[in-house]
């Protein structure tokens, strides 16, 4: 699981997947550096986390990080932790996910598509004052294609890329062996070439978690304590010109309700993750502004396709049904994603069809009226029957064999959402003579890879181009050994690796369009998953002290969890000092000083009185 | 009347005769404390709501398909205790809460007990390494902080009913264990322990046949006492989300309440309907115990 990384720009199962951070309480003043600069920016660091000052920006959180070496990071704050610190060559903007120069200043291509010439921005420097040039672009696919451990997260693009060659030093050229759709934004971040050089050989085995942390980013890691805080630092050299905030403190939360009191009370300054309640609640409160729009994530129920390594020798003792796609087809009719969508997400939802979310609507596929699967328990129990699965005595159906439909599902505790969708799950799956078990473990997703349960709920955050989620499930990345993690569910459809290779390899937009839907509408049809909903982020952050939040994409789009730094980059402080205190307790505080400050007087003169008096 | 008469001399009669003095005397004790006896009715009430409770609710108050209700919907409109946040009735579920919660309170009481009074009676029977070693194991038990160690059991052994009665049943035994030790040496030192060992009665005859109804009145007492602990240490578990799946109990509520927000949606009602039957609950079982205890202890009687 730890070598995914990429792209998975922080997917649901790392939400799902919290766990206690492995990572030591390091704090930066370990490693002093020459520079004195820094140096004050150390001691600095070491303080408690000043809430109220206008010019830090807190966002709450609750995932522990557990790896800072890029290569080797999945959960969303890590993706959040590389959109601060770590720039690539070309990224996507706010606006509407299309690329923008990233440390590439512009770029061209080739007519045939296969050499991609970047030219860097001029005057660009590391955090510790080097020069980002060429070299360091080289360096990083340097790592890339040389560190056995990356041999497999990086495979597609050890095969698209031919050669890299620095022409100057802000010039770097890329020839690639076909063409490739998706190259352009290849989000591959760029890591300093004098920092990685000290660790040759054994990058992705490195920690990197020499604080503060070089990269090119808005912001510099500079201190974290483990489920604390993490704090970041302005990088006022940074290209784009130096961010609004001083510093961003990310500031751990365990219960969602205390870190919406915090917002409340402005020690924190952006909560994201709410649920409808906490939403309702904050719209009412002057000074805090709310932010539900689509995001780009999915939520999608997972079938066990047949759990096989990629010689075929099966494993797991998961049930054989789910192998035929019209139990699948029938699983499929028999949820109702509307009432998930209203009662589970209080309606902040849209109902999903792909693994594609809908804010990508260039490519997004809807099924048509006739394609379209809706909630039909009749029609589901037709599907079965027609299959071959005679319902039994005790309401279960059977197997050809004989063997009852009897599922499991397993699910992380503490996953309220999916908690309550398993409970939907199984009523409707009763009522098409299908028993399902519901298996809590921390473990849920390794027994779901290990081929012992049917079923599992999970989802991913998407990039523009879906390639490698798409490449999760073509018949490449079974895995060698029993216990798959770079498969989703095990699905393997020839149909569906020619449609995705079509996607990337297509050079007329029209039939690479048609190569996506397709792609889209098998995965709809054959359901080795049930795409259930495309969430909106819940988000609220103090407008008191943010001035000009930029969410992604900018016309409804969310604040954290971007691909970029945008929303960080561009928050300004508005400078008004929140203390975060109400109101009414202010009047009442002020009243209780004036009283004591009375009282104190009174005995003051008495004493003094006293005092006199003696004499 | 001979005949009779000669009945009443038989072993079987006396104890019986003794028992029913005794028990009439016991119960005239504790009908003299007012808190008991609201208590004991109290009980009663929670009881018959645990046995005949599921035929009180509709068929399907847990389905969240069949929900009519709005989500987290306030008291009235049909539902006296408002919705909870899956649209379902809030008192139909409370109601539901009452069987899980006390069987596992009693059963893991009850399993407490059995291992307290076991500990408790060797050790007191048993002087020297033994008695010493037993002591030690239950001053570990009483020293480690219960919760933790029940947390512990459960995400080991996975969840579950029975895994609940056990983790809170091996957690909370070693009070029991000392107070049954105590009152075992004060038995022991009886002048009719002295003449049954005279007659040649073995350690088991002895701890089963003397000190066992001896020390039974007391057991009974803190037995029900800690029922109060094991309901408490249930919900609290339950709460934490280490609840059963399968079931309805008033932690679990508590917890999904939490989860959904209930406390800023101010949904008062989804909280306090299963928190007031936890207090209550565990409010009648101290009340009953106490004077139990009283009952059977001159010396705590006024």
């Amino acid at each position: 699981m730890a070598n995914l990384k990429k792209m998975l720009a922080g997917g649901f199962t790392g939400a799902l997947l919290l766990g206690t951070a492995a990572v030591p309480a390091v704090h930066a003043d370990e490693d002093a550096e020459d520079n004195g600069a820094e140096v004050e920016e150390e001691v600095d660091s070491a303080e408690e986390v000043d809430s109220e000052d206008p010019d830090t920006l807190v966002i709450a959180t609750n995932q522990s990080v557990e790896e800072w070496n890029p290569f080797n990071q999945i959960y969303v704050i890590e993706h959040a932790f590389r959109q601060l610190v770590y720039e690539p060559l070309v990224r996507v903007d706010a606006e509407d996910y299309s690329p923008t120069g990233g440390l590439a200043e512009d770029w061209d291509v080739s007519d045939d598509g296969l050499t991609w010439t970047y030219h860097l921005r001029e005057g660009m420097t590391w955090h510790d004052g080097e020069p980002i040039t060429a070299e360091d672009v080289e360096y990083t696919y340097h790592i890339i294609f040389n560190d056995p451990n990356l041999e497999v997260q990086y495979a597609a693009m050890i095969d698209l890329i031919e050669e890299i060659e620095v022409i100057d030093d802000l010039t770097v050229e890329f020839t690639l062996n076909r063409f490739d759709y998706g190259f352009e934004v290849t989000d591959e971040e760029i890591l300093p070439k004098h920092i990685w050089e000290e660790h040759e050989g054994e990058w992705s085995d490195w920690a990197n978690d020499e604080f503060p942390i070089i990269g090119s980013g808005p912001y510099q890691m500079v201190d974290f304590e483990v489920d604390t805080f993490i704090r970041y630092e302005r990088f006022d050299d940074y290209f784009r010109g130096p961010a609004g905030f001083d510093e961003i403190v990310y500031q751990y939360y365990t219960e969602p309700d205390t870190s919406v009191a915090a917002l409340e009370s402005g020690e924190v300054d952006i909560v994201g993750g709410l649920n409808e309640a906490q939403i309702e609640r904050l719209e009412g409160i002057d000074g805090i502004e709310t932010n539900v729009a689509p995001d780009r994530r999915w939520m999608g129920l997972y079938f066990n396709t047949g759990s096989q390594t990629a010689d075929g020798e099966e494993f797991g003792d998961a049930h054989d049904a789910l192998q035929d796609s019209q139990v699948r087809q029938a699983i499929h009719h028999a949820i109702d994603r509307q009432t998930l969508i209203d009662n589970v997400l209080g309606g902040h939802a849209d109902p999903a069809t792909s693994m594609v979310p809908n804010v990508f609507s260039q490519i997004w596929w809807e099924p048509s009226e006739d394609e379209r699967v809706d909630f039909d328990l009749e029609e589901a129990n037709r599907i079965l029957d027609d299959a071959g699965y005679p319902m039994g005595d005790n309401g279960v159906r059977e197997d050809p064999d004989g063997e009852p439909l009897e599922f499991a599902i397993a699910i992380a505790p503490d996953a309220t959402e999916t908690e309550h969708v398993t409970e939907y799950l199984v009523e409707w799956l009763d009522e098409i003579g299908i028993d399902l078990e519901v298996i809590y473990s921390e473990d849920a997703s390794a027994i779901f890879t290990d081929g012992d349960v049917e079923m599992f709920i999970s989802g991913w955050g998407m990039q523009p181009n879906p390639i490698y989620n798409f490449q999760r499930n073509t018949c490449g990345v079974l895995p060698s050994e029993p216990g798959g993690t770079g498969t989703d569910v095990f699905y393997c459809n020839e149909e569906f690796d020619e449609a995705v290779a079509a996607t990337q390899s297509e050079q007329d937009d029209d039939e690479r369009l048609a190569a996506f839907h397709e792609a889209q509408r098998i995965l709809y049809d054959d359901a080795p998953f049930v795409f259930l909903w495309y969430p909106y982020v819940r988000e609220a952050y103090s407008d008191t002290k943010i001035d000009n939040i930029v969410t992604q994409p900018a016309d409804e789009g969310a604040i954290l969890g971007q691909t970029g730094p945008w929303a960080f980059h561009g928050a300004e402080p508005t400078g008004e000092e929140v203390g975060g205190v109400p109101t009414g307790v202010l009047w009442g505080a002020g009243g209780a000083a004036v009283l004591v400050g009375g009282l104190l007087v009174f005995f003051l003169i008495r004493r003094k009185q006293t005092a006199e008096d003696r004499e | 009347m001979s005949s009779s008469a000669e009945v009443q001399y038989s072993p079987r009669a006396i104890r019986l005769a003794r028992w029913r003095r005794a028990s009439g005397k016991l119960w005239k004790e504790f009908a003299k404390q007012k808190g008991g006896v609201v208590g004991l009715i109290g009980l009663g009430i929670f009881i018959i709501l645990a046995i005949f409770g599921p035929m009180l609710v509709s068929e399907n108050a847990t389905s969240v398909v069949e929900a009519t209700g709005e989500r987290m919907a306030p008291p009235g409109d049909g539902y006296i205790f408002g919705t909870d946040d899956r649209g379902r009735s809030v008192a139909e579920l409370t109601i539901l809460g009452t069987r899980v919660t006390l069987i596992i309170g009693m059963a893991a009481a009850f399993l407490g007990m059995i291992i307290g009074t076991t500990v408790g009676i060797i050790s007191g029977h048993f002087e020297g390494k033994i008695s010493w070693v037993l002591m030690r194991i239950a001053e570990w038990f009483m020293n480690l902080p219960t919760l933790v160690l029940a947390v512990v059991l459960v995400v080991i052994m996975g969840r579950g009913m029975l895994v609940m009665v056990i983790a809170i049943g091996v957690t909370s035994w070693a009070g029991t264990a000392r107070v049954v030790r105590a009152q075992t040496r004060a038995v022991e030192g009886r002048p009719y322990m002295e003449r049954a060992k005279a007659l040649g009665a073995g350690h088991g005859h002895q701890m089963v046949r003397h000190v066992l109804p001896n020390v039974m009145p007391l057991v009974l007492a803190s037995t029900i006492m800690a029922v109060a602990g094991a309901i408490l240490t249930e919900s609290t578990l339950a709460f934490l989300g280490l609840y059963d799946p399968a079931s309805v109990s008033w932690g679990r509520m508590l917890n999904q309440a939490w989860s959904a927000g209930a406390m800023t949606a101010q949904a008062w009602w989804y909280i306090l309907a299963p928190g007031l039957m936890i207090l209550l609950v565990v409010l009648c079982f101290t009340l009953a115990g106490r004077a139990l205890e009283t009952a059977l202890n001159p010396r705590l009687r006024k």
